[in-house]
């Protein structure tokens, strides 16, 4: 029935339990547990070590503004409003006869069951309780001893927890139990099982009554409250909270209601039942009619010994479920005893104390000897060390009783300049921690709790993965037979791979950029000092073997042919692998540039500024390929064209022939690039061959070399005759054709006369319609044509204003 | 870096994740952001934590709008371009570099 | 594409880094906390869960959204890791 009220009830120990009937009981704990680990869920907190009283959260704090007009100090006010038993007051005396009548009658029953016999004199009592009362809320009830003076209103003494007084105990709850339940089954049966009867307004005298005169009505009703008022009481029940607290730390099995005299804690609980059932009946049979028609009673005995047995066999049931609602209940507040406990202890290390504990279990991790200040370590390794030596003698060579005797003398040192040590201690893990910040901690962690945290200067690294994966994944594939998918084209000797060629280009970076350091902090000013010496004598070092690092991933001297493209032409094919170039080359010797610059020109045709930048018949190219051809004429061009111009004619020639060897000229010819090659060996042998040489203090070539260059150059001029109007971008393409006609004056300018014929009848065409177009365009532009057209002409000793048109 | 020098077996050209992103400096790359964000630019500078420096960029926000009236789910992408980005590395999911089929 | 059985391969399998190794160069499903799943040739990770896949698919609930050559995951994002069969 009432299970509300009841339920609210469940949260105030020790005596809620004893007011509890079986199926209240059951649903209140469900919600209870079940509220409590919502609440753990929620906070992520396990209670049992965390928690802070969970239940209390769950109170219902308000309403209790009325509680002193309820039940107040004050008991001449208290009206008559819960005072159901009046008009039984004025048949008291009745009552106690019929009662005494029907339990002298039961008396004489001889019964099998003593408990039926043991609940007859508390009907009386009941009913006694129940005039007291009602005189008592009349005012003019006598004091009770036990009673104290500031709450007159109940008979009820505060030793309802204390327990040293249990009859009067038991009275004082049978009488409240009773009041509580017509109250409530005459007011509040139709809303009982609504939420905010959980914390019904009215408290029941019961729960306020048993106060200690110190205490009164809470003003705000908490139960953390409640913990301070049975620790008050007990207190009074001249026993010290603390002991207890010792005794159900240690025997964490008895509950705190075992503070209680075992036969309080065992006889009530059927007297309790009992009662709430008797009070059933007695209250419908009260609601129905008022004053209670007693007599019933009397007649009906037989009847209420029948319904009685039934009780009985109910009883048995509930009390199995109480059973099972105790223990938890028990278990509950064991925990709640502990939480609050604990929080007892809380605030009670500083900052201070925390962080010594940290340093203590810091030093713990670096230290050399972590058992020095290990008790426990100590303690065993004593121990052990004494049997050891009973067992093999006091003088036997034992490694382990050495152990223990160093442990221990460690443990006397260690105890001596114990700050000291720790303090150097912490110095060299915040040394050692400056040396290397990158190493993490990862395998020190759960050795003494988290240390690394994650943050985002410092991201915890969660997995220990081993750096040597790829080495034996490798050696795990190759026994299978298969060659592994991971490296689909892995060479020997090249790289094929795009992302070697990328990683190439990075490595190349960081060696520039290394190499670039080293040389911005020279100082050669300061040679005179030695150390400076041997310092530059140690730059010197590092600067060689960056070079040469970089050297090697420019990948320039591995053998040509074992890949599908030369890695170092990969290198170039990427945009950063030419911007890289410049400042490579800075780093290069005379010979190192050379054989970079054969290398790119004998795989020529595979560059991408070369292959992809030859426009199909309509000559559209890709703008990014464009870029990229710009990109290569502004920094892979230069300084190689500056190598190329200081270049004897002997190297101009095996470039050349090399170009024309290694590589379709008519194709390449089509590039820009390639176009540009072919001008600069062009214009750097007819240089070399009119003497331009000796102003670089080169000797003025040999007759034998000119031959030879005369050689490469026609093979050049017949693979490309026919060809050479190919090499112009399409007419309506708006691409300068500039770069064309240099390498056109170029190819003219060492040309024969037969050579040279050939040349313009080629050309002839394609100089005319410029010179056509020239004169339809605007000024600027057309200067411009003109001037592209006159490279060539002028190189022809002609001129653009003589042609005819 | 660390490898000394083994001319017979190249090591692998991506020993951990984050080389795909050294691998991927000076280029355009994709990136995808926390909250429907998407990045491409060039990839100037990046650190460990993501932490990137984008060049020339264009961001693609995805969002999905209720219509009101007829409560249907719209998607909408809004486009924004910046000439330098400076991307924090937490909001980083995915990190592609340019898809590699013809070369 | 011819790779060791997996079976003798996940028999040596006793800690996460022993998997993680033993999984690299197959192909593997990433989930990350946002639900997305990303499919791929797991090429390699570090210690912060960072991933790099290569021919990786991009699967939002289940609806193949995207395909990345190679591909970079953060490793804060990634959920798990798990060993899948080569797709069909």
């Amino acid at each position: 029935m009432s299970d509300s009220y009841f339920g609210f009830d469940t949260t105030m120990p020790p005596l809620n339990s004893d007011q509890l009937t079986a199926g209240t009981a059951e649903i209140t704990e469900d919600e209870l547990s079940k509220n409590f680990e919502a609440f753990a869920l929620e906070s992520g907190q396990d209670f049992g070590v965390y928690g802070y009283d969970p239940l209390a959260d769950q109170l219902v704090e308000t309403g209790d503004d009325y509680n002193e007009e309820t039940f107040g100090n004050d008991i001449t006010n208290i009206g008559d409003d819960f005072d159901f038993t009046q008009s039984n007051a004025k048949i008291a005396d009745t009552i106690q006869k019929e009662e005494k009548i029907y339990v002298d009658r039961r008396e004489n029953v001889p019964s099998d069951n003593n408990e039926l016999i043991r609940q007859r004199p508390l009907f009386s009592n009941l009913w006694d309780d129940q005039a007291g009362i009602a005189v008592n809320g009349n005012g003019s009830y006598p004091n009770d001893p036990t009673t104290s003076p500031l709450m007159p209103e109940s008979p009820i003494s505060p030793s309802i927890w204390g327990s040293y007084h249990p009859p009067s105990t038991r009275k004082g709850l049978a009488s409240n139990n009773r009041q509580e339940f017509i109250q409530f089954s005459a007011m509040n049966l139709t809303n009982l099982h609504h939420p905010s009867y959980e914390n019904p307004p009215n408290y029941p005298p019961s729960q306020i009554s048993p106060l200690p005169p110190g205490f009164g009505p809470p003003p705000v009703a908490r139960v953390p409250t409640l913990e301070e008022i049975e620790k008050q009481l007990q207190r009074q029940a001249g026993q010290s909270s603390t002991i207890e607290n010792h005794q159900l730390q240690r025997q964490a099995g008895p509950p705190p209601q075992s503070q209680l005299p075992p036969p309080m804690h065992n006889s009530p609980l059927p007297e309790k039942r009992m009662l709430s059932l008797a009070e059933v009946e007695a209250a419908l049979l009260g609601m129905n009619s008022r004053p209670p028609p007693l007599p019933i009673y009397g007649q009906t005995e037989g009847v209420y010994r029948e319904q009685e047995t039934a009780f009985l066999e109910q009883e048995a049931a509930i009390r199995e479920q109480e059973t099972l609602y105790y223990e938890r209940e028990r278990k509950l507040r064991e925990k709640q005893r502990k939480l609050t406990d604990m929080a007892k202890y809380n605030g009670l290390m500083t900052q201070n104390d925390k962080d010594y504990i940290n340093r203590i279990q810091i030093s713990q991790l670096v230290t050399d000897d972590p058992y020095s200040d290990d008790f426990y370590y100590q303690v065993y390794t004593a121990i052990r060390n004494r049997q050891t030596q009973s067992q093999m003698g006091p003088f036997s060579p034992n490694a382990s009783g050495g152990g223990a005797g160093q442990e221990r003398r460690h443990r006397n040192r260690g105890s001596e300049s114990g700050m000291l040590k720790m303090q150097q201690q912490v110095l060299r893990i915040v040394n050692d921690a400056r040396r290397k910040p990158k190493s993490t901690q990862l395998s020190l962690e759960g050795a003494l709790g988290k240390i690394a945290l994650n943050s985002v200067r410092n991201p915890r690294q969660l997995l220990q993965v081993s750096a040597k994966h790829t080495d034996t994944l490798q050696t795990h594939a190759s026994p299978s037979g298969g060659t592994h998918h991971k490296v689909p084209s892995i060479t020997l000797h090249g790289i094929v791979d795009h992302r070697k060629v990328l990683r190439s280009i990075e490595n190349i970076y960081s060696a520039v950029l290394g190499l670039e350091e080293l040389r911005r902090n020279q100082h050669p000013q300061s040679r005179q000092y030695s150390d400076q010496e041997r310092e530059d004598k140690w730059l010197q070092e590092k600067y060689t073997e960056l070079a040469r690092k970089m050297w090697e991933e420019l990948h320039v001297t591995d053998p040509i042919g074992i890949s599908f493209q030369h890695p170092f032409i990969s290198i170039l094919s990427v945009s950063k692998g030419k911007k890289v170039i410049p400042r490579v080359l800075r780093h290069c010797n005379q010979d190192q540039i050379g054989a970079m610059i054969r290398i790119l020109v004998a795989n020529f045709e595979t560059l991408d500024v070369c292959k992809a930048a030859i426009g199909g018949s309509n000559g559209n190219i890709k703008q990014s390929i464009l870029d990229e051809v710009e990109l290569f004429m502004n920094t892979v061009v230069p300084p190689l064209l500056q190598f190329v111009a200081e270049a004897p004619l002997k190297i101009v020639i095996g470039l050349l022939t090399l170009f024309i060897e290694r590589n379709n000229i008519i194709w390449v010819a089509k590039s820009k690039v390639g176009l540009a090659f072919l001008t600069m060996f062009l214009s750097r042998a007819e240089i070399l061959k009119q003497g331009g040489g000796a102003m670089q203090g080169l000797p003025p070539p040999e007759d034998r070399e000119i031959m030879q260059w005369q050689e490469s150059y026609n093979r050049l001029f017949s693979q490309l005759q026919n060809y050479f109007l190919s090499s112009f971008p399409p007419f309506t393409s708006n691409i300068d054709d500039m770069y064309v006609w240099q390498f056109l004056a170029a190819m003219a300018v060492g040309a024969s006369m037969e050579q040279q014929h050939v040349l313009v009848t080629e050309i002839r065409e394609r100089v005319l319609e410029t010179v056509v177009q020239a004169s339809r365009m605007p000024h600027d532009k057309a200067a411009h044509k003109i001037t592209n057209v006159n490279l060539f002409l002028h190189a022809l000793g002609l001129d653009a204003s003589q042609l005819k048109i | 870096m660390t490898e000394e020098a083994v001319p017979v077996v190249e090591p692998n050209a991506v020993e951990e994740p984050l080389d795909l992103v050294r691998l991927s400096l000076d280029e355009r790359i994709y990136v995808k952001l926390r909250g429907d964000r998407e990045l491409r630019g060039k990839l100037h500078a990046y650190d460990g934590h993501l932490n990137m420096i984008l060049g020339d960029v264009e961001e693609t926000i995805t969002v999905v709008e209720i219509n009101e009236e007829t409560e249907e789910e719209v998607i909408r992408t809004i486009k924004n371009t910046a000439e330098m980005l400076f991307v924090r590395g937490d909001g980083v999911i995915l990190v592609s570099p340019p898809s590699r089929t013809g070369a | 594409m011819q790779q060791p059985p997996i079976q003798q391969q996940q028999q040596q399998t006793s800690s996460p880094t022993e998997f993680l190794n033993n999984v690299i160069g197959r192909p593997v499903l990433v989930k990350l906390n946002s639900g997305v799943d990303y499919r791929g040739i797991l090429s390699c990770l570090d210690g912060y869960m960072n991933i790099a896949l290569e021919q990786t698919e991009e699967y939002v609930n289940g609806q193949l959204k995207n395909r990345y050559g190679d591909a970079f995951i953060r490793g804060n994002n990634v959920l798990y890791i798990s060993a899948t069969k080569l797709r069909e």
